[in-house]
């Protein structure tokens, strides 16, 4: 979306027109008798000159406004954040909608950050790449059915293919938090290959784990390879603290600039190329 | 100033005289030394008058009669507008100013009485007939004082100032740049006009200056433009235009016109055409 990073400077301009019309340029002036009667009668006063100035001076203003675009896509921000939802059997009896509904908070409180969605069940399937449209996201997140990707649980599987998204991410911090409530018994992974992954790449991770069905001692063992920590919810008030927790440990969000295509250059260089020939037609014409 | 150098003699062909006694020679017949004619004696008469000679030779009484010597009304109006702060060589302000201390000489030197206006965008100074030198002095004052810029030359104002002020009829010279719409047809009638057109030859025939801020001396509005040659031949043309509407004016109410152009010596050029 195209947008002004400092629109106020456009007040600017309005200095330029009132200066225009009221404190002229005091240059060399001579005096000269009947000129608005014989001389400039009806000459229209150097139109092209008018016009270089006035392009080089609107061109040069937008050009401080800082023009910018705002991409609705990938951009290299400095969290990224892959969230792993449980969409397997252990998530029926309604608990798989509370748990959409924590993460839509903790999504739409993000709004600087890139996020991910990766789900599983007998494997595990990217529902959405790491993108920065949040309100994609949502609508992805609400299309997420208890058995979306089979009834067991691969979460060895979700988590190395959520390392396998953060891997080419250029990002800051890459964050991954896993929400959980079974055991892995689905998984082509190894624990300890698992393990060395996690500890190989600075990738934090936080479990989750919901409900009564998961293996603490596991997630814990996980989370403290990934640098970050094990939680553990009983229900859905619970889980949203959690989420609440892990907001506020990696808030940086207030701090982040805002990712965006700078534009200012084309209308510098518009500015630049109509005030060089601003002043060389005036040199010329200057005898 | 050439207030040392011989005066001028101020002519006149209208009869624009005053009722006193003075210099000038009229067409009345009456007191004076310019003989007339001979006719015969009226009933009336003044006996002194009875040339004795004729009267013995014809027979019968002849009276000379002389023709009046009267003085001389001379006017001077100047138009010192904002357009006058302009010269190469001088001043077309200080070039007026010559030319009204020429005139004026030369009428208190004839005896003569001589009044001066000044206008500008009004009627700045009005200095009423008089024979004192004092009254010259004044208004060769008064005009150096004057700050013409930004004055707006109003030649309307001026006419009609003229027409209610001017009662008597009078030898009138009008000084000005000779810019500007003006009717002089009215005053023509009542007046023996004389215009002295004061230039400057760069303000005829200006060069292409440029890119150039130009203040106009009128309006004191600056200007911001290109003077080409363009500029300068379409100035050349609306000037020239100028000219030739003042000189059907002149032409068709019988005005004197003489255009005198700052670099010239301003006493010789109007004793070689007044």
């Amino acid at each position: 979306m195209f947008s002004f990073e400092y629109p106020w400077v456009l007040v600017l301009i309005f200095v330029f027109i009132v200066c225009d019309k009221w404190c002229k340029e005091q240059s060399e002036a001579i005096f000269f008798p009947h000129v608005s009667l014989l001389l400039l009668k009806g000459k229209n006063r150097t139109p092209t000159l008018h016009i270089l100035k006035w392009i080089g001076i609107s061109s040069a203003i937008i050009a401080l406004a800082s023009p910018v675009v705002s991409l609705h896509q990938y951009l290299e921000k400095k969290h990224d954040i892959v969230l792993i939802l449980d969409a397997s059997d252990s998530m029926k009896d309604g608990k798989l909608d509370k748990a959409k509904q924590e993460l839509d908070a903790f999504i739409s409180k993000r709004t600087s950050n890139n996020i991910g969605l990766v789900t599983f069940g007998n494997n595990a399937l990217i529902a959405s790449p790491i993108t920065a449209d949040i309100e994609i996201l949502r609508t992805i997140l609400k299309l997420q059915e208890l058995g979306i990707a089979g009834h067991m649980s691969a979460i060895n599987d979700a988590i190395t293919k959520s390392y396998g998204m953060l891997y080419r991410s250029k990002a800051k911090t890459k964050i991954i938090i896993l929400l959980t409530s079974c055991t892995d018994n689905k998984s082509t992974i190894q624990k300890d290959d698992l393990l060395s992954l996690i500890s190989k790449f600075p990738i934090k991770l936080y479990t989750i784990g919901y409900g009564n069905g998961y293996d603490a001692f596991y997630l814990n063992e996980l989370a403290k390879a990934g640098r970050g920590r094990a939680y553990e919810a009983i229900d859905a008030s619970e889980l949203s603290k959690i989420y609440n927790e892990i907001d506020k440990r990696e808030d940086v969000s207030s701090k982040e600039e805002p990712n965006y295509i700078y534009l200012y250059l084309y209308p510098l260089f518009v500015a630049w190329i109509s005030l060089l020939f601003w002043i060389y037609i005036r040199n010329i014409k200057g005898i | 100033m050439h207030l040392n150098t011989k005066t001028l003699l101020l002519k006149t062909k209208k009869q624009v005289y005053s009722q006193r006694l003075g210099n000038h020679i009229t067409k009345f017949y009456g007191e004076g030394f310019e003989f007339g004619e001979l006719r015969e004696y009226m009933y009336g008469d003044d006996v002194r008058k009875i040339d004795w000679k004729t009267t013995a030779k014809m027979g019968k009484p002849f009276v000379k009669i002389y023709q009046e010597e009267r003085e001389l009304n001379v006017a001077v109006a100047t138009m010192m507008g904002g357009s006058s702060y302009f010269g190469t060589t001088k001043q077309k302000s200080e070039a007026m100013r010559e030319a009204v201390a020429l005139i004026g000489m030369s009428a208190l030197s004839q005896n003569d009485r001589f009044s001066h206006f000044l206008f500008a965008d009004k009627l700045v100074k009005w200095n009423k007939p008089s024979k004192q030198i004092f009254s010259l002095f004044d208004v060769l004052e008064e005009m150096g004082r004057f700050e013409v810029l930004s004055r707006k030359s109003n030649y309307q104002k001026m006419t009609q100032m003229l027409w209610t002020h001017l009662n008597k009829k009078a030898l009138l010279y009008i000084i000005s740049d000779g810019i500007g719409e003006f009717d002089l047809g009215k005053l023509s009638k009542k007046h023996d006009v004389v215009l002295i057109i004061i230039r400057d030859k760069f303000e005829e025939n200006p060069q292409e200056l440029g890119l150039i801020q130009l203040i106009d001396t009128e309006s004191s509005q600056g200007f911001f433009g290109n003077v080409d040659n363009d500029a300068t031949s379409n100035y050349r043309k609306s000037l020239a235009k100028n000219d030739i509407r003042l000189a059907d004016i002149c032409k068709k109410y019988g005005i004197r016109m003489l255009k005198v152009y700052t670099h010239e010596d301003v006493y010789l050029k109007l004793l070689n055409s007044i």
